[in-house]
């Protein structure tokens, strides 16, 4: 019966193309983790987010809208396999004029492996590295139309109901077919730290409401042509994001506002704005 | 107006999911088992060690506790489970079994 009560979801989630993340303290950040063995982690949020022109330059700025769907498996219990597809909708607008675009973003697969981690009465201690790959099989407009991989070296931390997820994360952009006009992408380097606290709600244990921080910066380098920088591409973002998260049994619902601490962008070129996040993620 | 149905029902359908069964009272059901178990750090841990506990023969029912990093089964009556068998469910879930309580 559960199953039956699930079908549609599976069958939403596959037929989209599936996509990933785990079980993590933070909201938009993962952790050094893995999920016991035969385990299903489903995922899907809205992600809300806008880039405006700098104040006294161009009238220009874009909208858009994201629906992830990400689905992990614990293959082993060292091993997660995991992986993502985005809906995307995109508004960009110039000079008065809009343009719109919606599609499928590039597929993303992954895998993490456990390489560390320590159960004791007063603490855990995990270690986990991650290798992704970015597939440019998006919509026109929408995808990126090359490949990427993704890698990472994860961390975690849980004590007394307090956890800490520390993420290192780079990005190897456009490592093959990249359209021959096209310059270069910029790699890109990112540094994540998620905080929360569980607080149990009720006696029985099976819920529980977190309150989350979310530490980010991140710098994404210029792109080349012939070797040489490209005017205008390049950025550093520096970010926080508070958020809250409640869990009742297999069920999470998490949601939280990202807004820019500090940016850099190189050039000409739009800054970022806040990011609203809300998203649930479901257990088997 | 789209976007924001498509996400709507995705996020309805996903909350519409049930959570992890409470082990059953069947008053046929034999010996309770506890055990001391470490690393759980929130109630979303429960569901997979449970379900890797009732993969073990024998098992009648399964629930664990991050507030009280235990496990708690029932075994079924004239069953044996041994403690090796619930160590390994521990170690798949990637907990790590403290002593046995019971």
């Amino acid at each position: 019966m559960k199953m039956f009560a699930f079908l549609p979801v599976l069958l939403f989630v596959l037929v989209l193309g599936p996509a990933a993340e785990s079980l993590a303290v933070g909201i938009s950040i993962d952790a050094g983790l893995t999920p016991p063995q035969g385990r299903w982690i489903l995922r899907t949020q809205v992600r809300s987010m806008s880039r405006t022109a700098p104040e006294g330059t161009a009238d220009a700025g874009m909208d858009r809208l994201m629906v992830p769907l990400v689905v992990v498996y614990g293959l082993r219990p060292q091993l997660t396999l995991g992986v993502r597809q985005i809906i995307d909708w995109r508004t960009m607008t110039m000079m008065g004029n809009e343009n719109k675009q919606s599609g499928f973003s590039d597929i993303y697969v992954f895998a993490k492996y456990k390489i560390l981690r320590i159960n004791t009465r007063s603490y855990t201690l995990g270690i986990a590295p991650l290798l992704g790959v970015e597939a440019p099989t998006g919509s026109s407009g929408i995808s990126n139309e090359f490949w990427s991989i993704n890698t990472g070296l994860y961390f975690s931390g849980r004590s007394g109901g307090w956890g800490a997820d520390l993420t290192l994360g780079y990005r190897f952009s456009g490592v093959a077919d990249v359209p021959a006009d096209d310059p270069d992408p910029g790699n890109e380097l990112g540094l994540n730290l998620a905080l929360a606290k569980q607080i149990p709600v009720g006696k029985s244990g099976r819920s529980a409401l977190a309150p989350v921080l979310e530490i980010s910066w991140k710098n994404t380098a210029s792109d080349k042509a012939a070797g040489i920088e490209t005017p205008n591409s390049g950025e550093s973002v520096f970010t926080l994001a508070p958020g809250v998260k409640y869990t009742r049994g297999d069920l999470i619902i998490e949601g939280l506002v990202r807004f820019p601490v500090s940016q850099d962008q190189k050039g000409m070129q739009m800054e970022i704005g806040n990011m609203y996040l809300l998203g649930v993620r479901h257990m088997f | 107006m789209r976007p924001t149905l498509i996400a709507i029902t995705c996020l309805a359908l996903l909350a519409g999911c049930s959570s992890a069964p409470e082990p059953s009272s069947d008053p046929q059901v034999g010996a309770l088992v506890e055990f001391e178990v470490f690393g759980m750090d929130c109630p979303g841990c429960h569901g997979g060690l449970e379900n890797l506990v009732l993969e073990i023969p024998g098992v009648h029912s399964a629930k664990a506790s991050w507030v009280d990093k235990k496990l708690a089964l029932r075994v079924e009556e004239g069953a044996e489970v041994t403690d090796e068998q619930v160590h390994d469910a521990i170690n798949r879930a990637n907990f790590t079994a403290g002593e046995r309580l019971k």
